[in-house]
């Protein structure tokens, strides 16, 4: 079960994390978080889609992974099989959150369910109540993968203001089972990026955002790679 | 001579008539282009919007998306929430002490598309063995859990079941306000109108204000409510009384609070039926609000709080009530030379069926879709409009009264004058008589803007347990098979939404916090 606490140097001062190169805590994961700064170097393995948050409504953008919930393709027995690992994979069990929505400061928070994090193994977090440099580290890093996300829902409110999204229903037939169809994703509508007036097109490229779309629209190739992989 | 092109309207009044159509004029003539008209909206700082109105159809959700109102936004500032349709408590027969019967008119019928395959003839078989709110339509059962109609993902104004809103009607007109003048182009003045100028044909000129002198225009919306300040006392249009036939000419209104922010939020209106009106029961995110409309000829004032509050019960204790009272009728003419009355200046029926802000929308819709640029052309719309907003106003008129005629309840004077056919709109008393032998079809609303169409009357006619005997015409009703397996389906549809949907509370907290996905 995933639980996220706080880390605190009194009350987690004898914890360990420990370090999993295979990445096994993905291995039901069919979508996992990705930051804009990210997609340049994801495209090039894995399908970026934006999906909607079932608690919140707000879109997510992901790397699609499997092609059923609880499904994925990117990793076997030996471990994560993708080219690209994306950010929050090589985080976990870390994650960086804001106190408030305003705040400038993070706060580090551990999933206290994964095995990783413990009291046996692997490198320690605090040394005479201070963060030891392992912790800081990979604090860095989720602070790194926070303000990417950040910057990722900025990057999706201007394709919402656009209307640059677009629902995608993929439909699948598995061998030897019925087809289904894959709902709830979106892509960037590339009829509409192209209708676009010379302004908002000047508007995207003022906030740095044709790479990434570019990248969104690229990575659409690795589809028929990720059902590849079902066989 | 007068300038030969309408160029300049100016709206008299605010509130949610005159700022709601202000918005869908704005947006349809395309305010702020060149060479497009100005709008001018002239509010009183000093008089208070009445705000009764706090039910809309689901035509609001077109409305507020086609001028351009985030979902989200737009409902945590008018405290709003999902309406999918009303439940009628009491109004079938006189009830015992104690005990309470109710059906529901929903705003969508799943699978039930009563224009393609009719249940109700099955349904009158014994098909389906449940009541016929819930037989045709998952909705009736997703209002009875109190469960929303989508879910957080769902796109802004898009629906699993059809929906409309609750909202406070003082908080939408501020709303509708700062879109109008901030997003829309539209000229806001603050002022009292004092005198209306006419020209010499008897078109309105101008009106001289208080604070802001002389505003004149070419055309002239009246918003000011039952005053009807530019209509009716300027212009002299008389009105119309339909008290004949609708009784409930005050209304009683209390905001009562929630006990706990975290109470249950009701998804439909609740109209409770009670020895000379009815109640309404509307939850809004914060509060609910309340209130009693009654026949001042069936019931003192006095009588009539006692009833208010012995039907809220211990919430009520400390509370004030409001006394609103109602001029039912219509006009003789809703527009005549260059003004138009839109709102309760028009026209004003009771609130059940929340008929008149769906009526505001559909009047500015019209005006905006036919407005004459050209002053010739005038005479023209005109007839149009008065013609077909008569009919829609009569229809209504109908349609309210059905709740009443057909029911059983005998146990007061209102309740006996109610059913008294000198009360009853021949147009109504004919389309009965049919109905008494034939169930309703389609060919029954064949109007292009019928204000109620059939799903609506089937739903009150049989939730009221009208009796159509169509035992001579067994024959013509042979697909009892599909009739069960639409019955079935509906059923299905019913579980699988119980288990998707949030609870209306649930999914109105987090549109609060997180608004809606735009697509």
């Amino acid at each position: 079960m995933t639980n996220i606490v706080a880390l605190d140097s009194q009350q987690h001062q004898h914890y360990k994390l420990s370090e999993d190169k295979l990445f096994s805590h993905t291995r039901t994961a069919h979508i996992l978080p990705l930051a804009v700064t990210e997609f340049v170097a994801a495209a090039v393995s894995l399908p970026i889609v934006f999906v909607k948050d079932s608690t919140t409504g707000q879109f997510r953008a992901c790397a699609l992974t499997g092609l059923q919930p609880g499904q994925n393709l990117c990793w076997q027995e030996s471990g994560w099989q993708a080219a690209y690992i994306p950010l929050a994979v090589r985080n976990y069990p870390l994650l960086a959150l804001k106190p408030e929505a305003q705040s400038d400061d993070y706060i580090i928070a551990v999933d206290t369910g994964s095995e990783l994090f413990n009291q046996q193994s692997g490198q320690a977090l605090f040394a005479a109540d201070k963060g030891t440099d392992y912790l800081q580290q990979r604090a860095r890093s989720a602070i790194n993968q926070a303000h990417g996300i950040g910057l990722t829902q900025q990057f999706i409110n201007r394709l919402l203001a656009l209307e640059l999204l677009v629902a995608r229903t993929l439909t699948l037939t598995p061998k030897g089972a019925e087809p289904y169809e894959l709902t709830g994703m979106y892509g960037i509508d590339e009829q509409r990026l192209a209708q676009l007036t010379a302004e908002q097109w000047l508007s995207l490229r003022a906030n740095n955002d044709l790479l990434a779309i570019h990248a969104v629209l690229m990575s659409m190739a690795q589809l028929p790679l990720l059902v590849a992989r079902l066989a | 001579m007068l300038k030969p092109t309408l160029d300049d309207i100016v709206i008299v009044g605010g509130g949610t008539a005159g700022w709601l159509t202000a918005a869908i004029l704005a947006k349809k003539l395309n305010v702020g282009a060149a060479g497009s008209v100005q709008i001018t909206v002239i509010e009183s700082p000093d008089i208070p919007i009445i705000g009764v109105g706090e039910g809309t159809w689901p035509t609001m959700r077109t409305t507020l998306q086609s001028v351009g109102v985030d979902e989200g936004e737009f409902m945590r500032e008018c405290d709003a929430t999902f309406k999918q349709g009303a439940e009628f408590v009491n109004w079938q027969h006189t009830p015992a002490a104690g005990e309470t019967h109710s059906y529901f008119h929903p705003l969508s019928a799943v699978f039930h598309s009563s224009y393609d395959f009719n249940l109700a003839p099955y349904w009158l078989q014994g098909v389906s063995e449940l009541p016929y709110d819930l037989a045709v339509a998952s909705q009736s059962r997703i209002c009875q859990l109190g469960l929303a109609p989508k879910k957080i993902t769902t796109a802004a104004y898009s629906a699993l079941q059809n929906y409309a809103y609750h909202f406070n009607a003082v908080k939408f007109a501020a709303f509708m306000k700062k879109h109008c003048t901030e997003k829309l182009a539209v000229r806001f003045i603050a002022a009292n109108v004092q005198q209306v100028r006419q020209h010499s044909c008897g078109a309105i000129a101008g009106v001289l204000t208080d604070s802001a002198g002389e505003i004149n225009g070419d055309f002239f919306v009246d918003c000011t409510g039952s005053k009807a300040l530019l209509l009716g006392e300027a212009l002299g249009v008389g009105w119309h009384s339909i008290n004949d036939v609708i009784f409930n000419d005050t209304a009683l209104a209390m905001q009562v609070p929630y006990p706990t922010a975290d109470w249950p939020i009701a998804t439909h209106t609740i109209a409770t039926a009670h020895e000379a009106g009815w109640t309404w029961d509307i939850g809004l995110h914060n509060r609910r609000g309340v209130g009693y409309v009654y026949s001042s000829a069936h019931s003192s004032d006095e009588r009539a709080e006692q009833i208010l509050r012995q039907h809220i019960g211990d919430q009520a204790e400390g509370l004030e009530a409001r006394k609103i009272k109602l001029n039912l009728g219509y006009r003789q003419k809703f527009w005549q030379h260059n003004c138009v009355a839109i709102g309760m200046s028009a026209a004003f029926i009771e609130p059940l069926e929340a008929s008149a802000i769906f009526l505001i929308e559909a009047a500015a819709n019209m005006l905006a879709e036919q407005f004459p640029r050209s002053r010739a052309a005038l005479g023209f719309v005109e007839q149009k409009f008065n013609d077909t907003f008569k009919l829609r106003w009569d229809k209504s008129i109908d349609f309210i009264k059905l709740h009443y005629c057909i029911s059983q309840r005998r146990d007061t004077a209102y309740w006996v004058d109610n059913c008294a056919d000198s009360s009853i709109p021949e147009s109504l008393q004919q389309r009965l008589a049919h109905w008494r032998l034939h169930p309703p079809g389609k060919y029954d609303f064949d109007y292009a803007f019928e204000p109620f169409v059939l799903d609506s009357y089937l739903f009150v006619l049989y939730g009221m347990k009208f009796n159509t005997d169509i035992r001579h015409n067994l024959s013509s009703y042979p697909d009892k098979q599909r009739a069960q397996q639409l019955f079935a389906d509906i059923d299905r549809t019913t579980a699988l939404l119980q288990q998707q949907l949030p609870t209306h509370r649930e999914l109105i907290d987090k549109v609060y916090r997180y608004g809606l996905p735009k697509v």
